[in-house]
C-alpha cells in the first residue's frame, strides 16, 4: 500500500514537472532546459529554509519562487538575445551550471551528500507524518494547478500568447508588447518549476544533485513529447505510464541489483531517442496545432 | 608553467571544439554525444588491449559505430529541415550520450582506466597533432572536397538545389571526425586516466570554445582553446581558485558570451542568432 502511495505521489510530481516544461514549449516553440535548473534551485531553497528556519510547504514555495526570479530575468535576457536553437543551448548551459554549482557549493548544498533531515511541515508547525496526508496534499495541489491551467487556456491572454508562434517581428510591428508577453510565459513557467521543486523536496525529504541529473530531464522530455498533442489529462496518463515503467524497472530481476540503475537509464535513453525521432518528424513545435 | 601540459590540453579541447564545430557547420547538429563516444572508445581500446577481441568487445564496437554513424545518418535522412535537425539532433544526441555512458558503466564498470605512460613521448604526440591539423587545413582549403564542405557549411540549401547529396558528402567528414575522436581517446588513455563522466566535461569545453570563438571561425578554434587553457591555468594554478569550480568556469563563459556577444569573439560581422 505504501508503494502504491509512492507511485501516486511521484506520478503527480512528475506530471507537474512535465506540465511546466510543456507549457513553455507550446507557447514559445523553444526548448527551455533552464526549467530543470529552476526545479533544482527551488528544491534546494525549499530544503534550506525548512532545515534552517523550520518553514513549511507554503512558505518554502513562496521563498523558492522569490529566489527563482533572477532566473526569470536571465531567461528573458537570453530569449531577447538568442533565437530558437541557440536559446536552447543557452538554457541547457544554465541548467548544467546550476547542477555543477549544486555539487561545488558544498558548504550550502552539502555537495554530493546533499541535504537530509527535511521535515514535512505543511504550515505553522503542522507536520504531515503519513504518506496518506502528503498524497492528499498532492491531490489538492494537482487539482488546483491543472484546473487553473485549464481555465487559463480559455482566457484571452492565452489565446494572445498562442497567436505569437514565430511571428515575433510581425507582432512587434503591430505594437504588441512582445517583451511583456515573453515575461508572462517565463514567469508562469518559473512558478510551475518552483512548485514542482518544492513538492519534490517535501516528498523525498532528501535532495542531492544526482536527483536532477539528465535522467530527470529525459523523463520530463519524454512525457512532454508523448503528450504534446493532448490536453492535461493526456499529460497525467502518459506520466503514470512512464512512471510505472520507471518503477517496474527498479525491480527487474534479469539484471544484477548493483547495475539496475544503469540499465534503467539505458532504457529511458533509448526511449527518448525513439520518441524524439518520431515526435520531431510528426510534430511542428513552432506552431500550436 | 608546464608548456607541455598547456599544449596537451589546448590540443584536446581544440579537437573537441573542432569536431563539434564541424558537426554544426556541416550538419546543423550539436553532437552532445561527443564526450561519451570519446570515453567509450577509450574504454573499448583499454579492454581490447587487455582482453583482446572477445565477443563482448566486438558487440561494444558495433554499438559504438552504430551510435555514431547510424544516428548521424538517420538525422540527415529523417530531417530535411535544418531547423528540425538542430533541435532533434540536440535531444537525440543527448539520449545517445546517456545511453553510451550507462552502457559502458554497465559492461565495463565505472572505475577509471588508463594505460602505462611513457610509451609515446608527449612532444611526439603534440607534433603529430600539429601535422594532422596541417593536413586537415590543407584539405579544407586547397582540395575540391574541402571547398565542397565549406560550401555546404555556408549554404546547404543551395548545394541541395544543385543536386549534390549533402548527406553522403558529410558522412565522409564525419568518418574523419570519428577517427579524430578515437585518436583523442587513445591519447587520453596513455597520458591521463579516463572516467565515463569526464566525457560530458570535454564536450562542454569543446562547446564553450566553439561559442567563444564563433561558429563560423574554425581556424581560431585552437587559439580560443589556448586562451581558455591559459585562463584556467591563471585562475586555478596561479590565483588558486578551488579546483572544483574548473567545470563551472566554461559554463559561465558560455552564458556570458551568449549574453554579451553571441556571435563569438572572433566573428567578422554581427550575426543574429
Amino acid at each position: 500500500m505504501q508503494f502504491l502511495f509512492h507511485i501516486l505521489i511521484s506520478w503527480m510530481i512528475f506530471a507537474l514537472l512535465a506540465s511546466g516544461f510543456r507549457f513553455f514549449i507550446k507557447l514559445k516553440g523553444n526548448l527551455d532546459f533552464s526549467y530543470i535548473a529552476v526545479v533544482l534551485f527551488s528544491s534546494y531553497v525549499s530544503a534550506l529554509v525548512n532545515l534552517n528556519w523550520g518553514l513549511g510547504f507554503l512558505a518554502s514555495f513562496g521563498l523558492a519562487l522569490l529566489f527563482a526570479m533572477p532566473f526569470t530575468l536571465l531567461v528573458l535576457a537570453l530569449s531577447e538575445r538568442l533565437n530558437a536553437f541557440y536559446f536552447s543551448i543557452g538554457t541547457m548551459t544554465l541548467y548544467m551550471l546550476v547542477y555543477q554549482l549544486a555539487y561545488n557549493l558544498d558548504g550550502i548544498t552539502g555537495g554530493a551528500f546533499g541535504l537530509s533531515g527535511i521535515k514535512r511541515i505543511l504550515i505553522w508547525g503542522w507536520e504531515l507524518t503519513s504518506l496518506e496526508a502528503y498524497l492528499l496534499l498532492m491531490l489538492v495541489v494537482s487539482v488546483l494547478l491543472f484546473g487553473l491551467l485549464w481555465l487559463f487556456k480559455k482566457s484571452l491572454l492565452y489565446k494572445t500568447l498562442l497567436s505569437w508562434g514565430e511571428r515575433e517581428l510581425v507582432l512587434q510591428s503591430f505594437g504588441t508588447p512582445v517583451r511583456k508577453y515573453k515575461f508572462i510565459i517565463i514567469l508562469i513557467t518559473t512558478l510551475l518549476a518552483a512548485l514542482a521543486g518544492t513538492c519534490y523536496t517535501f516528498y523525498y525529504l532528501y535532495i542531492d544533485p544526482s536527483s536532477f541529473r539528465f535522467s530527470m530531464l529525459i523523463l520530463a522530455l519524454t512525457i512532454v513529447f508523448l503528450s504534446y498533442k493532448r490536453n492535461e489529462l493526456g499529460v497525467l496518463l502518459v506520466a503514470i505510464l512512464l512512471l510505472a515503467v520507471y518503477e517496474y524497472l527498479r525491480f527487474f530481476k534479469l539484471v544484477e541489483a548493483s547495475k539496475i540503475g544503469y540499465f534503467r537509464e539505458m532504457i529511458f535513453a533509448l526511449l527518448i531517442i525513439i520518441v524524439a525521432f518520431i515526435s520531431f518528424k510528426r510534430l511542428n513545435f513552432w506552431r500550436e496545432q | 608553467m608546464d608548456i607541455g601540459y598547456l599544449l596537451f590540453n589546448t590540443i584536446i579541447y581544440g579537437c573537441c571544439a573542432l569536431v563539434l564545430s564541424g558537426f554544426f557547420s556541416y550538419g546543423n547538429i550539436l553532437n552532445f554525444s561527443l564526450g561519451s563516444t570519446m570515453m567509450m572508445s577509450g574504454y573499448l581500446l583499454f579492454f581490447l588491449i587487455k582482453n583482446g577481441f572477445t565477443a563482448l568487445n566486438l558487440v561494444m564496437l558495433v554499438v559504438l559505430l552504430i551510435s555514431f554513424f547510424g544516428i548521424n545518418y538517420l538525422l540527415f535522412h529523417c530531417f530535411e529541415s535544418d531547423k528540425k535537425r538542430e533541435h532533434a539532433g540536440l535531444i537525440i544526441t543527448l539520449g545517445v550520450s546517456l545511453f553510451l555512458e550507462n552502457l559502458t558503466n554497465y559492461v565495463y564498470g565505472s572505475t577509471a582506466v588508463s594505460l602505462p605512460t611513457g610509451k609515446i613521448p608527449l612532444w611526439m604526440l603534440i607534433w603529430g597533432f600539429f601535422v594532422l591539423l596541417g593536413l586537415l587545413f590543407f584539405f579544407h582549403k586547397k582540395t575540391f572536397q574541402g571547398t565542397l564542405f565549406q560550401a555546404i557549411s555556408e549554404n546547404g540549401n543551395l548545394i541541395r538545389a544543385l543536386g549534390i547529396k549533402r548527406a553522403k558528402v558529410v558522412q565522409l567528414f564525419f568518418a574523419f571526425f570519428f577517427v579524430l575522436i578515437v585518436l583523442m581517446s587513445w591519447v587520453l588513455l596513455y597520458h591521463s586516466s579516463m572516467r565515463m563522466q569526464d566525457g560530458l566535461f570535454y564536450m562542454i569545453k569543446g562547446m564553450g570554445i566553439m561559442i567563444l570563438v564563433g561558429l563560423a571561425r574554425k581556424e581560431y578554434l585552437f587559439l580560443g582553446a589556448l586562451l581558455y587553457v591559459l585562463a584556467e591555468y591563471l585562475l586555478f594554478v596561479n590565483i588558486g581558485l578551488p579546483i572544483a569550480y574548473k567545470e563551472s568556469l566554461i559554463l559561465i563563459v558560455i552564458v556570458l558570451v551568449l549574453l554579451i556577444k553571441p556571435q563569438g569573439l572572433f566573428s567578422l560581422r554581427k550575426r543574429s542568432l
